[in-house]
């Protein structure tokens, strides 16, 4: 009997589902007469964060329909997240740029113009500031969600072209210190292993991060894991905040705020005192590294036992409060040393600190003591928050002081590299590293950088310390630039509005937390004369050539002009990154071309040098002969594994020294609560996409705080008051959520609010990490007050 | 109206609760379920924004560690 067109639809959604779980349904819909649920099918990869799921497009005459994850793709085998399938609401939105929009003045309305008046322009100020006050009074800051190969031109413009590298972006707020941890720890940056080890551990630690609600697909495949082998694996789930993830844990250590650096010593020291280290593993591979006199120093494991020998259970379980206890902290060291296979996830809760690569380093000497990597469900797995931080950014040359490859930029043999094979004279791109994030946007306060091109990002709300960065922003000698598909705070400050293409509307490259690079094609046509940034970026450079008569710019881009901007263009960009800039380097992507791409359920692991090997998926465990290509092409010795990373030339792990130390601001009398912020998990990021999709707003119209039911009750705060947080910095004023969530003495509140009222990171320190220069938005004091009872709220974003 | 296709795994200490509390979602028909916790089911909303409040309010359910989704169909939207 035929059913109705919905019910079609509903089986189809079924049987979709049923499929990936081994599920049989009593019906089929063989012979059914509907038409398709989509004409045209296009696979490509979810917007919304750095799990990377492999996701399809469904196109009926030309619009999107439908969409679907794939079903043989290893990040996600298939599953995707609810708010990773919103991204088509984008598509075709009413708010989207569809033209350049000018203003000379920030106090003036915006006009619209023409592409090649808004490129005159850009080439002009950027051209006058080179001239009047010298290369590097022009800065670039992008994204994590840019296409690598928008911010490999990008870069390439910036630094061969303008002679300045002033290139930075936001993945410095997000993942900086992870990467310092990784370079630091093991020579090398990025995951040695993949999450194909979740099937294969025995034991997850997972800490500083709400992975059920911030990565549910990964989420999904731990907790399947633990239900399956419910006895034999063990879940620890470290954290100052009761969430979600805490449903699956064996363990849940909940500590003050930023006391789990004395956590994991104490760990390293049960580990030691009981002799569940892997002796083997250390005397092969690694050495012990304290710092004297700023400098690293090479100590014996005498040493480092001494070091943690002073991080007694008894002492730590002090510092860190909560629910810990010494027991508990032998408890966790033992599942962790003990278990065949132990694999530790993280992400923003120990990145965003001022010890945050001391924190990374920590998780991963646990991994390094104990033995716990490189073998099956043996990794130190830092999650990504944005789609493309690590392929981009990391690897695509986006931060002041890496060039692509993973090249140094002080590093003179590897940057006069770069410069060959671009082709441009020896001595084009400064030796010095350019200004990191906070560094940029303090040299925007004082004037010292006059025009700047923001990407796909929005500083002006996500910059802690907020108001004092927006200063600079609103001055009227400083030039901003913003490529962005929405109005956000930060093109309201804006003298140069380029309307860009979205996801599925241009073709390039995003890669995930697990070194997998995976394309997106062009499938629908960006809205009015929106167009792809590489474009731009190309016809930019070659008014900036004509106008300060250099050349070399134009060089810059010469492999690209005249391609069409869809697809060709961005094919030509990744060619040249890829088979010229990784080859050799430990992010070898030379065999991951776009055809092979385009051939991949999803994508291709680094290293990947050939391209049969690039078919079979790439390098799934990093340093393991047999494995890794590159392992075995490098191996100096018989032993099975071979740390190649460029930074380490020993060719050790360096297990460090790292004492606890507090945050740069703690709690006092004047500020007695530990402010911290993070995410929900509808809203992403500064909501300039989310927040233009109704249905979400409606749900989620304002950010809130959570306050622990105790320190509430101490405060006569109620569910829905009105509540102050304020800092040295600033405050705010939002509804308080009253939950068993936050630990005692600490606030949670959400920063994706655009109001002025409730815009967090006003109140946010800007202290950073000397290491990795990234922010510590996850502590710092405030002080808490009701101001009254519950309030009717308008949501705000900011429209043109 | 988007019409969405789920895997719900459930813990099966508190599958009484579970499905008892999947139950109460008009929007929501289940279509299968295994012994390792897998539940198969469909929502069918207004819009999609509803069907991802229905999500949350899921995962918030007695029994249930997570829901995800597989497919999507918006045609109507
Ligand atoms: S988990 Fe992340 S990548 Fe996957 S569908 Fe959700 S938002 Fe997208």
């Amino acid at each position: 009997m035929s059913i109705t067109r919905r019910e079609f639809l509903k089986r189809t959604a079924a049987l979709t589902a049923a499929s990936y779980v081994g599920m049989n349904l009593p019906f089929s819909l063989e012979g059914e007469s509907h038409a398709a649920d989509a004409d045209k099918w296009v696979k490509g990869v979810c917007r919304f964060c750095g799990t990377g799921c492999r996701v399809e497009l469904g196109l009926k005459n030309g619009k999107a329909v439908a969409l679907r994850g794939v079903a043989d793709s290893r990040t996600n085998l298939g599953y995707v997240c609810m708010k990773g399938m919103l991204f088509y609401k984008i598509i075709g939105h009413p708010d989207r740029f569809t033209k350049p929009l000018y203003r000379a003045k920030k106090d003036q309305p915006f006009k619209t113009i023409t592409w090649d008046e808004a490129l005159d322009i850009a080439a002009k100020e950027f051209a006058n500031a080179v001239k009047t006050s010298g290369n590097d009074s022009v800065a670039y800051y992008g994204s994590g969600q840019a296409l690598t190969e928008e911010t490999y031109l990008f870069q390439k413009v910036m630094r061969a072209g303008l002679q300045t590298n002033n290139v930075e972006g936001n993945p410095r707020l997000c993942m900086a210190s992870a990467v310092g941890g990784y370079l630091t720890s093991f020579g090398a940056d990025e995951p040695i292993g993949s999450y194909s080890n979740i099937e294969k551990a025995s034991c997850f630690f997972i800490i500083g991060s709400n992975m059920a609600e911030a990565h549910p697909v990964v989420f999904r495949r731990v907790m399947r894991r633990k239900l399956d082998n419910p006895n034999s694996v063990k879940v620890i789930n470290v954290d100052p905040r009761i969430s979600p993830t805490s449903r699956i844990a064996d363990l849940h250590l909940q500590f003050k705020p930023g006391t789990d650096l004395a956590l994991m010593n104490a760990m390293a020291n049960v580990i030691i005192e009981e002799k569940l280290y892997d002796e083997n593993f250390i005397n092969n591979y690694c050495v012990f590294k304290a710092v004297e006199d700023d400098k690293p120093k090479g100590v014996d494991f005498e040493a480092y036992k001494k070091f943690v020998a002073e991080y007694t259970p008894e002492k730590a379980a002090q510092l860190c409060g909560g629910n810990i206890t010494p027991e508990n902290i032998r408890k966790a060291a033992r599942m962790f040393a003990k278990s065949p296979g132990t694999m530790s996830m993280w992400c923003m809760g120990i990145n965003q600190r001022l010890r945050g690569v001391w924190a990374n380093n920590l998780i991963n000497n646990l991994h390094m003591i104990t033995g716990q990597l490189c073998k099956p469900g043996a990794d130190s797995l830092s999650l990504t928050g944005q789609p493309n931080a690590c392929g981009g950014v990391r690897e695509g040359g986006g931060l002041c002081h890496i060039l692509p490859g993973h090249r140094p930029v002080a590093k003179d043999k590897l940057r006069n590299q770069v410069e060959e094979i671009w082709g441009v004279p020896q001595g084009r791109i400064p030796p010095k590293p350019g200004l990191h994030t906070i560094a940029m946007f303090s040299a925007v306060n004082e004037g010292k950088i006059k025009a700047i091109w923001i990407h796909c990002t929005s500083p002006a709300q996500s910059l802690p310390n907020a108001d004092h960065y927006r200063k600079g922003l609103r001055r009227d000698d400083v030039f901003v630039v913003c490529t962005d598909i929405f109005p956000t705070k930060t093109t309201e400050l804006a003298n140069l509005i380029l309307p860009a293409a979205f996801h599925f509307e241009k073709t390039g490259v995003y890669g995930c937390t697990e070194r997998r690079s995976q394309i997106t094609p062009k499938a629908v046509n960006p809205p009015g004369e929106a167009k792809p940034e590489v474009w731009m970026v190309r016809e930019w450079a070659l008014k900036l050539s004509k106008e300060l008569n250099d050349p070399v710019i134009k060089k810059s881009v010469e492999p690209f002009i005249g391609l069409e901007e869809g697809f060709a263009l961005s094919k030509a960009i990744w060619d040249e990154y890829t088979q010229k800039l990784t080859k050799g380097r430990d992010n070898d992507l030379t065999g991951a071309t776009y055809d092979v791409l385009l051939k991949m359920a999803d994508g291709v692991q680094w290293p990947a040098p050939t391209t049969e090997f690039a078919l079979k998926g790439g390098t799934e465990r990093k340093f393991v002969k047999g494995i890794d290509p590159l392992a075995d092409k490098l191996s100096q010795d018989d032993k099975p594994y071979q740390f190649y990373g460029p930074a380490h030339e020993d060719r050790k792990l360096y297990i460090w020294l790292r004492p606890y130390n507090g945050a740069a601001e703690e709690p006092d009398a004047e500020y007695p609560y530990y402010l911290s912020t993070g995410r929900i998990i509808d809203h992403w990021h500064t909501t300039s996409m989310t927040g233009r999709i109704p249905e979400i707003m409606r749900a989620n119209p304002y950010s809130y705080v959570e306050i622990n039911p105790k320190d509430a009750a101490k405060l006569g705060i109620k569910p829905g008051d009105m509540v102050e947080v304020e800092s040295r910095r600033g405050k705010v004023v939002m509804p308080a959520k009253v939950i068993e969530g936050p630990i005692e003495g600490m606030v949670f509140a959400y920063w994706h609010d655009m109001d002025e009222e409730r815009m967090i990171n006003k109140v946010c320190k800007d202290a950073f990490d000397p290491g990795s220069k990234e922010p510590e938005f996850k502590i710092s004091a405030c002080r808490v007050k009701r101001v009254s009872g519950p309030k009717q709220l308008k949501p705000y974003i900011v429209t043109m | 109206m988007p019409i969405g296709g789920f895997v719900v795994t459930i813990d099966q200490k508190a599958k009484g609760d579970a499905f008892a509390g999947l139950a109460r979602f008009p929007q929501v028909e289940i279509y299968g379920s295994d012994e390792k916790g897998n539940v198969v089911l469909v929502i069918e909303s207004e819009t999609s924004k509803e069907m991802e409040k229905i999500v949350k309010d899921i995962n918030r359910v007695e029994g249930v560690l997570n829901c995800v989704m597989t497919y999507i169909n918006v045609e109507d939207e």
